[in-house]
């Protein structure tokens, strides 16, 4: 009895351990890729002014902006999916779900966290093949001959830390409801 | 099971998933991905996935997005909308109600550097309604102006709503931020009449202002406005011309605003990166509606609804102007209910080759559509604008305010009407700009 008893509660906090690290690994990794998109987003800012400047002033736009503005703006979003999933700010509409008691919440939270989960965690997968498959074919970006693949590359690292953040939520939810028993 | 039966579940699953607080975003991606599943097989769907989304974000007409929701962060965020607001008011503040067409005015300024009618609605409720306040204005007179003064961040370019409107229905985003002009500034203008009527009715909501404003004292009011007017002008204006695309006049804007917020002392390291956390935040919340709408797409293109619903609707023996008014009306009570981007992906693949193919102008379809979904943000249950300014002004209570805004309301759907009946007010400057 007292041996079953201590058992379980080894287990919760084994559950609370792993979504503790779990919510740690997700908040580190979305919190550079974030980062990085500022930099990336205010060097944009620059390099568009720079050109349309150039243009009017020497007739000579920088090559390849448009390439370029392309790939900051698939790193810029996938950087950024993750935060902005933490931070609570993907358009949700709630009205109706707040009118249901907590657990029955709780269970419909639990069901879409895992779906979206898998279905994150195919779109990662089948971008990180998208990615393979590009450089195999040894596809180039216009002007500037960047590989296509290192971009998809860099989208799939956003992705996975995207997936991430439902993971951690599908766990945090998960470990309310058994702690809650 | 036929592709169109599957289509017509799948777009209840995706009401249904949305009303059960799925984010749009993913609703859309489910629901798409899953249609082209049956419709075709797990391997179309999957290669779909991964390719369809990433050829939504690797865009370079879509960066316009970001870079304008990064201008108007940089404005509101070095206090823009304080000295706007004091200027304004300055300027017309003793004319009767005065300081609620100040606050019309100066919501149609902050409009054109914000792109968003909830950050024009926050911003205006904070500086405005407590200044109106201090002149005895009746509250819910006060805060009917600013709800309505918030709308305009819809229409008024960079409108955020209207880029999302050109990437939904590839009408080219440039011709879509100028046809936004000239509706944004009569409809600012009709709030002022409006306002200007109220007043004449009932003077007591707005006592007229005695103390008397020199003109040394209007001028130098001007001297923190007049460098981001440049700016608007340079950027929008260069779109007008076409000597930039609507990315690069975003981009010039948001540098332009960043200059000048440095050269004033105004900038902050904590600001430079505060307004580069929200507006990549904003952002994403946009492109990840983005990615999950072009894989629904996709899929309802697969169905072949849209072509299906399109081809009965105009085969049908009635006016255009009935099948019109009718989508009209339905638009009107989803914006009760939903979100103005949550509604525009999930009609527009299949409401705008009916209009188009009704002959309906485009342009001045996604001017009338996002009027009419503004509403929606003044009308219970879901006033997005008026809960705003509820959680900032706490001594009134959220009735009140949705009684104050009847009439703003009144006033949208007669501009609406008019709208509709004299369709070269929003067509005749995209048409002379880029043809």
């Amino acid at each position: 009895m007292n041996n079953n008893q201590q058992n379980t509660s080894l287990n919760e906090t084994s559950l609370e351990k792993v979504t503790r690290k779990v919510n740690d690994i997700t908040k580190f990794i979305n919190n550079i890729t974030h980062k990085i998109g500022y930099v990336l987003l205010f060097g944009l800012m620059l390099v568009t002014v720079v050109d349309v400047l150039m243009r009017f002033l020497f007739n000579s736009p920088i090559k390849g902006t448009m390439e370029l503005t392309e790939i900051v703006v698939a790193m810029v979003v996938f950087f950024s999916l993750g935060m902005g999933q933490i931070m609570g700010n993907h358009l949700e509409i709630d009205f109706l779900v707040n009118k249901f008691p907590i657990k029955v919440q709780r269970v419909v939270q639990i069901i879409i966290y895992l779906i979206g989960t898998l279905l994150l965690v195919l779109l990662t997968w089948k971008l990180f093949e998208l990615g393979v498959s590009s450089m195999n074919s040894g596809e180039v970006k216009g002007d500037l001959g960047l590989p296509v693949y290192i971009v998809i590359f860099l989208v799939t690292i956003g992705s996975i830390g995207f997936t991430l953040t439902y993971l951690a939520a599908l766990l945090t939810t998960v470990t309310k409801v058994v702690v809650n028993k | 099971m036929s592709a169109e039966l599957i289509g017509f579940i799948g777009i209840i699953v995706l009401v249904l998933l949305i009303l059960f607080k799925v984010p749009v975003g993913l609703s859309l991606l489910i629901v798409g991905f899953a249609g082209i599943g049956l419709i075709k097989n797990v391997d179309v769907a999957l290669s779909q996935l991964a390719s369809s989304s990433f050829s939504t974000v690797n865009s370079y007409s879509l960066s316009v997005i970001p870079l304008f929701i990064l201008m108007g962060m940089f404005m509101s965020n070095t206090g823009f909308g304080n000295d706007l607001f004091t200027a304004v008011e300055k300027w017309i503040g003793k004319v009767r109600g005065g300081l609620a067409i100040a606050t019309i005015g100066a919501a149609s300024i902050f409009s054109a550097i914000s792109g968003s009618a909830n950050a024009t609605t926050a911003t205006l409720a904070k500086i405005c309604i407590p200044e109106m306040e201090k002149y005895n204005y009746k509250t819910t007179f006060a805060t009917a102006a600013v709800a309505a003064g918030g709308t305009l961040g819809s229409l008024i370019p960079p409108s955020v709503l209207l880029i999302l409107y050109g990437a939904l229905t590839s009408e080219p985003i440039g011709a879509l931020l100028i046809a936004g002009i000239v509706p944004g500034i009569l409809m600012a203008i009709c709030f002022m009449i409006l306002i200007n009527i109220q007043v004449r009715m009932k003077p007591e909501i707005a006592p007229q202002r005695t103390e008397t404003v020199s003109m040394k004292e209007k001028v130098y009011s001007l001297k923190n406005v007049w460098p981001f007017l440049i700016i608007f002008l340079i950027s929008i204006g260069g779109i007008y011309v076409g000597v930039f695309t609507p990315n690069e006049a975003g981009a010039i804007g948001a540098m332009g605003a960043f200059i000048l917020s440095v050269v004033t002392r105004r900038m902050s390291l904590k600001i430079l990166l505060d307004s580069l956390d929200e507006t990549l935040r904003i952002t994403v919340m946009i492109f990840f509606v983005l990615i999950g709408a072009s894989i629904f797409g996709r899929f309802l293109a697969l169905s072949k609804i849209p072509m299906l619903l399109s081809d009965s609707i105009t085969s049908l023996d009635v006016a255009p102007f009935v099948i019109l008014t009718l989508i009209l009306v339905v638009y009107f009570f989803l914006g009760m209910f939903l979100e103005g981007i949550a509604i525009m992906v999930l009609t527009l693949p299949i409401v705008y080759p009916i209009i188009t193919d009704l002959g309906y102008n485009g342009l001045w379809f996604g001017v009338i559509m996002i009027l009419i979904v503004n509403i929606g943000v003044l009308t219970p249950p879901l006033g997005l604008s008026v809960y705003i300014i509820a959680g900032i002004v706490k001594h009134v209570s959220i009735e009140q305010i949705f009684k104050g805004v009847i009439p703003s309301i009144i006033t949208m759907i007669l501009f609406i009407i008019l709208l509709i009946i004299f369709p070269e007010i929003v067509t005749f400057l995209p048409e002379i700009t880029f043809k």
